[in-house]
């Protein structure tokens, strides 16, 4: 094919003794696969130390398997010490392949072993929040130590969980996570608070790169926030007056507004979809609700010719934010 | 037969090929974009995002326009008149999907995979409206050739596994009485339509097919493994297996499918590695779990707690082995990363990945990495 490019005269014929000299000492990568047996591997392992630690309570071995928990632990963050290159606040490559791995391992088993000793010796009484805040601390402190994004997501999720609000990415596709009106006001809170982390990040050039997961993490929870607090209304909350619904959507609007910039600011469109779709179940809730008012079958008519009309309108909506995003980025 | 413009498919491969070129740094900025004006591409690949959004957005209209349709006709509710309105909702859709392919040059959008599943849907719903005693081969048969369609019109990843799946269907409800033959008709079949998928990749003429049959070497693969997997091979004979006394228990031959559930996944991973065939190796690193699965089913060497401790530790200590072996290239492999997205190329996904390098100079740094949230520990670093 690059030959007849070559003929074309559309390349050189020095870039062709490039290509010449590529293809010939070509390499089979066995990277992708290497990883992913690394991952699980790690996953494996420390799942199954927690569960065997959890099965032994009531034995001897279990302070054997405790010890080699924390040992195991210990090795890791020696490790990730020993090998980790200087600290900067912008981002810091990964010194070897398997630095990733050891960390992660470590921050596992950190956790794990702390949970154990709540469990087993009740080391912190009655506060279980410590048993959770402790790994907390250390989460945060490696992610940013050693410029860990899945760390980091660890930590946020660990942060989180410790709230009491619970994110992990099956509660997310479950659609399940909020049930009380107190669990909302918590995730909206802290999805908030994570987008204001996101902001700060950028503002004080502190890990740039940490942005995406804060502001992916914020945009979810604030979002699923508002449009469960929609749905439950219908059910609940009556008594406090129909409108309820109205004033969360109009917290959507205001968040999806200012997502929406921020989104365009960072040429992501993952973020212009979820804010779409978000935005998208969020209207056709109160679009709905507005039509069951008028009780008429004139009502059904009007609802489907919405979607279909509000559908079309919203990719016009997409593509031309496409066209956007890429047009800018090519400034 | 395929519904693009194939001058304008070849561009596009030509434009894929220089940009791999450019990333790794064989040929000049200005070579790209000489290339990119003699090969133009007016093809119409959105990146991922919006594909998943205009594919959910199209389905939202498509099934509203439905009820639309239904609304309107409530009054004479038969089923022929369902059916006929599922039928005509099925031209409706395919026109509307011809449109989109021809007009406004959509590939692979989105919004071409949501009209193709409506149109066919809707369509083999409408026939089964018509007639409800279908038999379930006939069902096969005309899912078969409906999604066959769609793959060859326009090289469709999953309308051609449906057109797989719906040929070993047939064969799996037609054969039932041959029992234990079975597996094997199975097993023969799925290693045919794999060493024919083989062979017409690198046939000039369906070029276009490419990265398609590469996905459908895999599932090819899978079924063959499929065919003469202990468990599954077992737990259908037992079901179709009546004698007067009840139901068999037990599998006789038992240690032909104990052999074949070991060997096949480890031939997958051997003849993967001496032809460094991609697909092979990493259809074989997936069985290798269906391996510890079966094992596991029937005899429990040790609590599933153990077991994972060990089998974690050994998979952390086999990948550190290799990529310290590996630290110098050797007999051709690598554990550095290479330029060329592999698997997600060979899973189509390829179009997807490119289409957001096409954005040249484009932050990546925005992009999502998928298993989010707390699962996309690893490697994060690493650049994927």
């Amino acid at each position: 094919m690059f030959g007849k490019l070559e003929q074309d005269g559309l390349i050189s014929p020095g870039s062709m003794s490039n290509i010449h000299a590529a293809a010939g000492k070509k390499l089979f990568s066995l990277h992708w696969e290497l990883k992913t047996i690394l991952y699980l591997g790690v996953l494996l392992l420390s799942g199954g130390l927690g569960v065997l630690v959890y099965k032994n309570i009531d034995t001897i071995g279990h302070q054997v398997i405790l010890l080699a928990i924390a040992l195991g632990c210990a090795g890791c963050f020696y490790y990730s010490f020993r090998k980790k290159l200087p600290f900067s606040w912008g981002k810091v490559p990964a010194p070897n392949p398997f630095f990733d791995y050891v960390l992660l391992l470590g921050c596992l088993l950190f956790i794990t072993f702390i949970t154990y000793l709540q469990a087993a010796y009740g080391v912190f009484k009655f506060h279980y929040g410590t048993a959770t805040f402790i790994p907390l601390i250390v989460l945060f402190f490696s992610a940013y130590y050693f410029d860990h994004l899945g760390v980091l997501s660890l930590a946020i999720t660990n942060l989180a969980a410790w709230l009491g609000v619970n994110v992990s990415p099956m509660t997310f596709i479950a659609g399940s996570m909020f049930i009380s009106m107190h669990l909302i006001i918590t995730g909206l809170l802290l999805g908030a608070a994570l987008l204001l982390v996101d902001f700060l990040t950028h503002y004080l050039r502190k890990k740039p790169h940490f942005g995406f997961t804060y502001r992916n993490f914020g945009m979810h929870l604030m979002l699923l926030a508002c449009v469960t607090a929609m749905f439950i209304s219908s059910e609940s909350y009556r008594m406090e007056g129909d409108a309820i619904y109205l004033l969360w959507f109009a917290i959507q609007a205001g968040t999806s507004f200012y997502l929406y910039r921020e989104a365009l600011k960072h040429h992501s469109f993952y973020f212009l979809l979820m804010i779409a779709l978000y935005g998208y179940v969020g209207l056709s809730y109160v679009v709905v609700r507005l039509l069951l008012l008028t009780e008429s079958e004139g009502g059904i008519y009007a609802g489907i010719l919405y979607f279909i009309a509000s559908a079309i309108g919203l990719i016009l909506f997409l593509v031309n934010s496409n066209k956007k995003i890429k047009h800018d980025s090519l400034q | 037969m395929i519904a693009y413009n194939k001058q304008q498919l070849d561009n596009r491969e030509i434009i894929i090929e220089a940009e791999k070129a450019f990333r790794r740094q064989l040929i000049t900025q200005e070579e790209l974009n000489g290339i990119k004006a003699a090969y133009p591409v007016d093809l119409y690949t959105p990146n991922m995002y919006l594909r998943i959004g205009l594919f959910i957005l199209s389905l939202i209209i498509g099934i509203f326009s439905y009820g639309f349709l239904c609304l309107i006709m409530l009054s004479g509710a038969t089923e022929h008149v369902f059916g006929g309105i599922n039928i005509f909702f099925a031209i409706g859709s395919y026109i509307v999907l011809e449109l989109l392919v021809k007009e406004k040059k959509h590939y692979k959008s989105g919004a071409d995979a949501a009209m193709m599943w409506m149109s066919g849907g809707s369509f083999i719903g409408g026939l089964v409206l018509f007639d409800i005693h279908m038999s379930p081969t006939a069902m096969g048969i005309i899912v078969l050739i409906v999604s066959m369609w769609f793959f060859l019109r326009f090289a469709d990843q999953v309308m051609g596994w449906v057109a797989q799946l719906a040929l070993l269907y047939i064969l799996l409800i037609n054969l039932t009485s041959l029992l234990l033959i079975l597996p094997f008709v199975i097993m023969g079949v799925s290693f045919g339509m794999y060493w024919l998928l083989r062979n017409l990749v690198n046939q000039e003429a369906f070029r276009h097919y490419k990265g398609v049959m590469k996905g459908m070497q895999a599932l090819a693969l899978l079924a063959l493994y499929a065919g003469g997997n202990y468990f599954l091979v077992r737990v259908t004979y037992e079901s179709w297996h009546y004698t007067p006394e009840g139901e068999v228990k037990g599998l006789p031959m038992g240690w032909l499918f104990w052999m074949l559930t070991v060997v096949v996944p480890l031939a997958y991973l051997f003849f993967g590695l001496k032809n460094k065939d991609q697909i092979l190796l990493r259809v074989g690193l997936v069985l290798v779990a269906a391996i510890v699965f079966t094992i596991r089913y029937y005899h429990s060497v040790a609590p599933l707690e153990v077991a994972m401790t060990i089998g974690g530790l050994i998979m952390i200590l086999l990948a550190y082995g290799i990529i310290r072996y590996l630290k110098e290239p050797k007999h051709g492999f690598t554990s550095e990363e290479d330029d060329e997205k592999g698997t997600l190329e060979a899973l189509q996904i390829e179009s997807i990945v490119i289409s957001q390098t096409f954005k040249t100079g484009a932050p990546a740094k925005d992009r999502f990495d998928f298993g989010g949230g707390s699962a996309s520990g690893g490697g994060a670093s690493g650049q994927y």
